[in-house]
């Protein structure tokens, strides 16, 4: 079973306990049992998971190879490499990880004469009849290929473009059904917004303070506001904004546009963030592309985008009471604020995204 | 059975898991092939690594992988399962034998009592950093790659956190 083992110098005070660290080690020696080729980096390991190995690819400080090969039963092949270049011998029931990393961090050793010699464990891998063989081998199997052998996908997906872009649609609204937080926070702040902008007209619009011809006159000035404080009074110009912002429901409709829009924009970050991230693993892992994130994403949006639209024309337009057209002519317009509303949404929710 | 492998690499400065990124052609290894002078041939099978079918036949467990909170265990790994397996594999025949290769896989890492549970986060019981462990390497064992790379996959917690939880300890006494 080639499983490789590569070691890791830095030390952190803590792991997996020991008991999690045997079960994902059992379960990848049931994987290598089933004939794939395990690599992992892992340090510190305990006797018993160390022993789950088959191959050890050795580092030290720098990155440079001090043993590759087969650890050998109980690790007998590396102790007995290490042994040879003249290290400590292994002590009964001692970690032979732990002892290894040990002898690499001695910068002399004693040599059969009984004198003390410095060592660099680098170099004498180098010199090894180990790595020799090694180099042998790997040059065997370069020699030796098997055609039949080659591993060659012609496809950089698995799966063509419909399956990823409909699973990830999948995918994103059972996560936008499952976390509600996100689209509630939307839907509430809409709906109070929409509750805050209507009731700024009941006064006004119900006890009729201003004529007709006055609301008139004040909100054609509506585009002009500017030019309009230079010349008139302070009283005309406060009219001006008082019903160019809250008398006129377009004004209105307009800041309800921005907050929301600017609401979508921020509370939805965060959730691209997570799927973003999500992205960058499923791509690396040659699933999917940037397109089916974004297809997903697009439909999974839409549910509560028309919600949240339609949500808004419906309190403001309540709330505000508009000329008294019939049936019709209210539901027109209120499909006109919605479709409108709907768009701006959208827009803002993807320029988030 | 495959055999793996690299062949005269040489480093600067490299730590292991850069050389197993190098080899697994993960995390902007590409920018290393140019200009941090890695050498070396990597062999599969004999033959020289090639991207895409590479990427095809590998799978990498990352030391902290990210899964979506709101998917449950079973349907993380049928994800997987679904958009990696090629479209030829005769697990893609019928549901049945799609669900019977995800059953195995979550049996193989003990994750047959969680297979229902949400993901979560951490803040709010979601598994166990042990248990996003093991379904990290379920994920990738759904693609039934010929070659595995995990980075860590024994080590846990950070340094800091266990500080912390010393420290804790220290305070209550």
């Amino acid at each position: 079973m080639p499983t490789s083992y590569f070691h890791h110098p830095r030390i952190y005070l803590s792991g997996l306990d020991a008991r999690a660290a045997l079960l994902v080690v059992n379960a990848l020696k049931e994987m290598a049992d089933q004939g794939r080729t395990i690599v992992a980096t892992i340090h510190q390991p305990s006797s018993t998971v160390f022993d789950m190995f088959d191959d050890l690819l050795l580092l030290k400080k720098g990155g440079e190879v001090v043993y590759h090969g087969e650890l050998g039963d109980s690790s007998a092949s590396l102790i007995s490499y290490f042994e040879g270049l003249g290290a400590t011998p292994i002590s009964l029931g001692e970690n032979p990880s732990t002892w290894m990393l040990n002898q690499l961090n001695k910068q002399a050793i004693t040599n059969s004469e009984g004198e003390t010699e410095s060592i660099d464990f680098a170099k004498a891998w180098k010199k090894s009849e180990e790595c020799q063989a090694l180099q042998d081998e790997l040059d065997q199997m370069k020699a030796e290929r098997d055609e039949a052998l080659q591993i060659k996908s012609e496809m950089k997906y698995a799966q063509p473009w419909f399956v990823r872009d409909r699973l990830m649609t999948l995918r994103a609204i059972k996560i936008y059904w499952r976390s509600p937080g996100y689209n509630l926070s939307r839907l509430t702040v809409t709906v109070a917004i929409a509750l805050l902008l209507g009731s700024m007209f009941i006064p006004i619009c119900n006890n009729e303070v201003f004529s007709e011809a006055e609301v008139q006159r004040y909100v054609s000035f509506g585009f002009g506001v500017e030019g309009y404080f230079l010349f008139h009074s302070a009283r005309d110009s406060w009219l001006i904004f008082y019903f160019y912002f809250s008398c006129s429901s377009f004004g209105a409709v307009y800041i309800g546009f921005i907050i929301i829009g600017q609401l979508s924009i921020t509370s939805i970050i965060p959730v691209t963030i997570s799927i973003r991230d999500m992205f960058y693993r499923h791509e690396s892992a040659g699933m999917l592309s940037s397109r089916s994130v974004i297809a997903g994403l697009l439909v999974a949006e839409l549910p509560f985008i028309a919600v949240m639209s339609l949500s808004f024309p419906v309190i403001f337009l309540a709330l505000v009471g508009m000329p008294n057209d019939g049936i019709k002519g209210e539901a027109l317009r209120g499909l006109g604020v919605f479709i409108y509303f709907g768009l701006n949404t959208a827009i803002y929710s993807y320029i988030g995204e | 059975m495959n055999s793996f492998s690299h062949n005269n690499i040489v480093f600067n400065n490299a730590e292991q898991t850069t050389l197993m990124d190098v080899i697994a052609l993960r995390k902007g290894s590409a920018l290393f092939r140019g200009n941090v002078g890695i050498t070396g041939d990597i062999l599969l099978n004999g033959f020289p690594q090639e991207k895409t079918s590479f990427r095809r036949c590998s799978g990498y467990v990352e030391q902290f992988d990210v899964q979506s909170n709101e998917l449950t265990v079973a349907e993380t790994i049928r994800f997987s399962a679904q958009l990696r397996l090629d479209r030829t594999n005769p697990i893609h025949d019928s549901p049945e034998s799609l669900e019977s290769h995800i059953d195995k896989i979550i049996e193989t890492l003990g994750l047959t009592k969680e297979a229902d549970f949400l993901v979560g986060s951490d803040e709010a019981s979601g598994l166990s950093f042990e248990q996003k462990k093991r379904l990290s390497i379920a994920v990738e064992l759904a693609a039934s790659p010929s070659l595995i790379f995990l980075d860590e996959p024994t080590s846990g917690t950070f340094v800091l956190c266990s500080i912390d939880i010393f420290a804790f300890c220290v305070s209550t006494n």
